[in-house]
C-alpha cells in the first residue's frame, strides 16, 4: 500500500479508531495484522520472506541472551547470515552474477548468461537493517530480548515504517508499545499535521517536479550542456528530498496518531555547511545506523544506541580512511545493486575526507563567513552526487559529470526553458521557507494571534493543494531500496 | 500552560484551516461540471476543440483512450477499406473563431476520400512530438490496413519531448514493441518504460493489483459522494494555466515571442521522423510529409535561420527516403487566421500562429486531397 493513496488513508482511519478502542493485547494484534495487510497489498508472497526474518531474529536474540558468552557470537552470526543472505539473494545476486559473467567473457571464458528472475521484496533493505540492529543490540547487551513474539513482530513490521523507514532501534519503539499510550487529541492532530505536510511534499512538490526531471534525464547526455547537468542535479536533489522527507513525515504522523513518537529523519539538509552536517540532517536514521553498526565499530570506537544524531567522525584517525571508504561503499550499495550507487557512496566518502583536510584551516574564519562559504560549496557538491544516483548507468553518470568540467559546455542550453525556471523557483523557495521559519516566525512567537492566523493560512494552502493534487500515480523513490 | 496553548492552537488551526480549504475549493469548482483540460484552457476562448465526426461516426481521435471509438467506426463502415492515417497536433482539432457548420480538416478530407474508396483516420494531440507520432504510428499499423501516412512537420513540435500517459499504453502491446524495437527512437521509448519498471521508481501502480483495484473503487465512491473530488482535474488545469499566465506576465512572453530551437528534443524528434519513414517504407506505406500552414502576414515567432534550416533538413530527409514532401506553408491566407486570448494577464487579444478558421481547414483539406489525388493518378 502506498501512503499517497485513498486505500492507505482508509486503512489508517480504521486502524486509528480500533487502536484507541481496543485493549492492550488486542492493540498489538491489530498493529501486527494491519501491518501484514499493508505489506500484502503489494504482493502476498512478500509476507513469508518478511516473517522468516522476524522469526529468526526473535529466536536468535533469545538464544544470545540465554547462552554462554562463547556461543553468543555464533548465534549472532546465524542472524547476520540469515538477514544478509536474504538481502544478498533478493537484491544483489543478479547484479553480481551478471557482472561475473561479463568479467569472465572479457577474460575469454565464455559463459552463457542465464535467465534469473528475482523480484525484490519491498522494503527488504530497511527491515533487514532494523532486525540486524536488534540482534546486535542484544549481543552488545544494550537491550534485553523481547519474549513476546507479537510485540517484537510489531516492532519490525509496524506499517508506518516498514517499507522505507525511519530505521528505528528496538529501545526506541518497543517501550512505547509497552507503555500503552493513552488517548489524546494532541496525538491525532499532531499526526494529522505531519501527514498533511508529508502529502504536500509528495503529491504537490515531488510528483510535479518528477515530470521535469524525467524529461531531462530522457535526453541523451551528448545533447545536454553543463548548465543542463547542474539544473538536473539540483532539480532531482529537491525531488528526492521532497519525496523521501514527505514519506518520513507521513510515517511519523501515522505513528503519532497511535501515540508512538518517531524521531525526525530530515532536518533541512540543504542548508548544511559541510558534508558532515549534511549527513546529520539527511536520512538521519540511516546515517545513525551506519555510524553505530559499521563506521564506529570498524574504528573500534564506542557506539551509541539511538537512531538520531547522524554520521559523525571517529576519534581514532589511523584507520579512518579505509573505514570511511568501506562504510560509504556499503552505504552506496545499500541503496541499490548498481555501480552508480557505489560511485555515489565513494563520492560522498571523498567529500567527507576533503572536508576533514580543509576544515582546520577555516577555523580562523568568522562563523557567518564559514557558514556562507560552507553552504555555497557544500550544496552544489552534494547536488552533483545525485547525478550518478539518478543515472541509469555508470557511463551516463560519468559522462554527465564530464560535462561540468568542460568550459565549452557552458555556452548553450539543451532543455525546455521551464525546467530552468522551475529549478530556480524551487531552489529559492526552499531557502525562503527556511529563512522565514528561522528568522521571522521565531521572532513572532509572542504575537500569538499572528501565529495562529499564519498557521490557519498555511493549513488552507497546504490542504487545498493536497486535495487538488492527491493522486496515487507515483510510488516513493525510496521504495526501490 | 504554554504546551496546552500550543495544543489548542494546533487543533484550532487544523480544524479552521481544513474547513476554509473545503469551502474555498467547493466555491471555485462549482461551475466546473465538465472536465477542463489545461491544453483547452491554453487554446483560449477563440478556439473551439472539434474532432472529425462524419455521418455520426468518429474518424478523428486524440489518444489511445478514445481510439476505440475510431476502431468501432471503421468496423461499421468497412473494415477492409484502405486507410489514410493523418497525424497532427492541435491545428488538426481546433477551429479559430468557429462558425456554425465549420468542420476540421479531418472530416472534410475523410468525406472527399471516401468517394475514392479510402478511409481517412486522424489522430492529433496538443503539443505532440515526433516520438509520440512514431509510437502511435507503430501501434496503429497493427490495428488498421494503413496505405498512406500524412505527416505534418511543425517546428513547434520539434521542441517537445516525452511521452504522455494517454499514449504510453501502446507499449503494452507486444506487436507495437516488435515494430519499434530495432529503431533508435523505439529503443529509447522501451528503455524508458523498462527502466522505471525494474527500479520500481515512479512507476504507476501495477495493473490489477489489490492496490489499484481498491484505489479505483474508492476514487469512484468518493467522487459519487463528494462532487469536488471529481472536479479536481479542472482545478489542476486552472492552476497550471494560472502558473503559465504568471510566467508569461513576468517574462513578457507572448505568442509573437521568438521560440528558440532546443538541441536535445530537436535531434530526438528528427531521429523519430527518420524512424517513422523507415517503418512506413518497411510496411510499404506511402508517406506525404508536409510543412503545415503558417501565418505569413506577420513576423514568424521563430528564429528565421533555425526555421529555414529545419525546412531544409526535413526536406532532405524526405528525399533521402524517397517520400513525397511538400510545403503547404502559404495555403492559408491572412484573413483565415485569427486571434487568441491573452496568454498573460493583459486583456488584449493576441495573434494565433497555430489555429485557423473553418475556411483554413477547408483549404488545408483541399490541398491535401490534391496531393493524394496526384499521387493516386501516378
Amino acid at each position: 500500500m502506498i501512503f499517497n493513496s485513498l486505500t492507505y488513508l482508509l486503512l489508517l482511519f480504521i486502524v486509528i479508531i480500533l487502536y484507541w478502542l481496543l485493549s492492550y493485547k488486542a492493540r498489538l494484534l491489530l498493529i501486527f495484522t494491519s501491518s501484514l495487510v499493508f505489506y500484502g497489498f503489494w504482493k502476498i508472497s512478500f509476507i513469508p520472506i518478511l516473517m522468516i526474518s522476524v522469526i529468526i531474529d526473535w529466536w536468535v536474540a533469545q538464544q544470545i541472551y540465554q547462552c554462554k558468552k562463547k556461543k553468543r557470537f555464533s548465534f549472532l552470526l546465524i542472524s547476520l547470515t540469515a538477514n544478509l543472505g536474504l538481502l544478498f539473494y533478493f537484491k544483489y545476486l543478479i547484479f553480481f552474477a551478471s557482472n561475473a559473467i561479463g568479467f569472465s567473457n572479457l577474460l575469454g571464458i565464455e559463459i552463457d548468461p542465464f535467465a534469473l528472475k528475482i523480484i525484490l521484496p519491498l522494503g527488504i533493505s530497511f527491515y533487514t537493517f532494523q532486525t540486524i540492529s536488534y540482534t546486535v543490540d542484544v549481543y552488545r547487551g544494550f537491550i534485553k530480548p523481547e519474549r513476546n513474539f507479537i510485540l517484537f513482530a510489531c516492532y519490525v513490521t509496524f506499517f508506518p515504517q516498514l517499507v522505507a523507514g525511519p530505521i528505528l532501534r528496538a529501545k526506541e519503539v518497543i517501550p512505547q508499545f509497552i507503555n500503552r499510550p493513552s488517548f489524546s487529541f494532541d496525538h491525532i492532530f499532531t499526526g494529522l499535521r505531519f501527514i498533511l505536510f508529508g502529502l504536500f511534499l509528495k503529491v504537490v512538490m515531488a510528483d510535479n517536479i518528477s515530470i521535469f526531471v524525467d524529461k531531462g534525464f530522457m535526453i541523451d547526455v551528448e545533447n545536454l550542456s553543463a548548465i543542463d547537468v547542474w539544473t538536473l542535479a539540483f532539480l532531482f536533489g529537491f525531488q528526492i528530498y521532497f519525496d523521501f522527507s514527505g514519506y518520513s513525515f507521513i510515517a511519523i504522523g501515522s505513528a503519532r496518531m497511535m501515540g508512538i513518537v518517531f524521531p525526525n529523519n530530515f532536518n533541512f539538509p540543504y542548508i548544511s555547511s559541510s558534508p558532515k552536517e549534511f549527513w546529520q540532517r539527511w536520512h538521519i536514521s540511516l546515517s545513525s545506523w551506519i555510524r553505530d553498526y559499521l563506521y564506529l565499530p570498524l574504528n573500534k570506537q564506542k557506539v551509541e544506541n539511538r537512531s538520531e544524531g547522524g554520521f559523525k567522525k571517529s576519534f581514532k584517525s589511523s584507520a579512518n580512511n579505509s573505514s570511511l571508504f568501506i562504510t560509504w561503499g556499503i552505504m552506496g550499495f545499500w541503496h541499490g545493486a548498481n555501480w552508480t550507487f557505489l560511485l555515489w557512496g565513494v563520492y560522498h566518502a571523498i567529500l567527507i575526507k576533503i572536508y576533514r583536510l580543509i576544515e582546520p584551516s577555516t577555523r580562523t574564519f568568522s562563523n557567518s563567513l564559514r557558514s556562507v562559504l560552507g553552504i555555497s560549496v557544500t550544496i552544489p557538491l552534494i547536488m552533483l552526487s545525485w547525478i550518478p544516483f539518478r543515472a541509469t548507468s555508470l557511463s551516463e553518470g560519468l559522462n554527465m559529470w564530464a560535462k561540468i568540467i568542460n568550459p565549452f559546455e557552458y555556452t548553450w542550453l539543451g532543455m525546455r526553458e521551464n525546467i530552468y525556471l522551475i529549478t530556480f523557483v524551487v531552489f529559492m523557495g526552499f531557502y525562503v521557507v527556511f529563512l522565514f521559519k528561522e528568522k521571522v516566525l521565531s521572532k513572532l512567537k509572542s504575537f500569538r494571534l499572528i501565529i495562529v492566523l499564519f498557521d490557519i493560512i498555511l493549513m488552507v494552502f497546504v490542504s487545498s493543494l493536497v486535495i487538488i493534487f492527491f493522486r496515487s500515480i507515483n510510488q516513493f523513490i525510496y521504495f526501490q531500496f | 500552560m504554554i504546551k496546552k496553548n500550543s495544543i489548542h492552537q494546533n487543533k484550532i488551526s487544523i480544524i479552521i484551516g481544513i474547513t476554509i480549504c473545503i469551502f474555498i475549493l467547493n466555491f471555485f469548482s462549482q461551475d466546473k461540471k465538465t472536465k477542463i483540460k489545461f491544453e483547452e484552457l491554453a487554446l483560449g476562448n477563440n478556439n473551439k476543440t472539434s474532432i472529425g465526426i462524419v455521418d455520426g461516426k468518429t474518424i478523428h481521435c486524440k489518444d489511445l483512450i478514445d481510439l476505440d471509438n475510431c476502431i468501432e467506426s471503421y468496423k461499421i463502415t468497412n473494415d477492409k477499406m484502405p486507410v489514410i492515417l493523418s497525424l497532427g497536433n492541435s491545428q488538426q482539432h481546433a477551429i479559430n473563431q468557429p462558425q456554425f457548420g465549420d468542420e476540421v480538416t479531418s472530416a472534410i478530407l475523410h468525406r472527399k476520400l471516401m468517394k475514392f474508396g479510402m478511409y481517412t483516420l486522424t489522430l492529433s494531440q496538443p503539443n505532440v512530438n515526433l516520438q509520440e507520432h512514431y509510437l502511435l504510428f507503430a501501434h496503429l499499423i497493427n490495428k488498421f490496413p494503413i496505405k498512406t501516412l500524412l505527416l505534418p512537420l511543425f517546428i513547434d513540435d520539434m521542441r517537445e519531448d516525452g511521452l504522455r500517459r494517454a499514449i504510453k499504453g501502446a507499449l503494452d502491446d507486444h506487436r507495437t514493441v516488435e515494430n519499434i524495437k530495432t529503431s533508435s527512437t523505439g529503443q529509447n521509448l522501451i528503455t524508458l518504460i523498462n527502466e522505471k519498471d525494474t527500479t520500481g521508481n515512479r512507476t504507476e501502480i501495477e495493473k490489477n493489483s489489490p492496490q489499484k483495484n481498491w484505489e479505483n473503487y474508492l476514487n469512484e465512491k468518493l467522487a459519487n459522494i463528494w462532487s469536488l473530488w471529481d472536479r479536481r482535474n479542472s482545478l489542476r488545469s486552472e492552476l497550471s494555466h494560472l502558473l503559465y499566465q504568471i510566467r508569461n506576465e513576468i517574462f513578457g512572453i507572448k505568442p509573437t515571442t521568438a521560440r528558440k530551437m532546443i538541441r536535445g528534443p530537436y535531434l530526438k524528434n528528427q531521429q523519430a521522423y527518420k524512424d517513422i519513414l523507415n517503418l512506413a517504407l518497411k510496411n510499404k506505406i506511402k508517406v506525404f510529409v508536409y510543412i503545415p500552414p503558417l501565418r505569413n502576414d506577420v513576423k514568424i515567432p521563430y528564429i528565421p535561420n533555425e526555421y529555414n534550416a529545419f525546412k531544409i533538413e526535413t526536406k532532405d530527409i524526405a528525399f533521402e527516403h524517397k517520400v513525397n514532401f511538400t510545403s503547404l506553408e502559404n495555403i492559408v491566407p491572412a484573413e483565415f487566421w485569427g486571434f487568441k486570448n491573452s496568454t498573460n494577464f493583459e486583456k488584449k487579444e493576441e495573434l494565433d500562429f497555430m489555429h485557423f478558421t473553418g475556411q483554413g481547414h477547408k483549404l488545408l483539406a483541399d490541398a491535401l486531397f490534391e496531393e493524394i489525388k496526384i499521387n493516386m493518378a501516378e
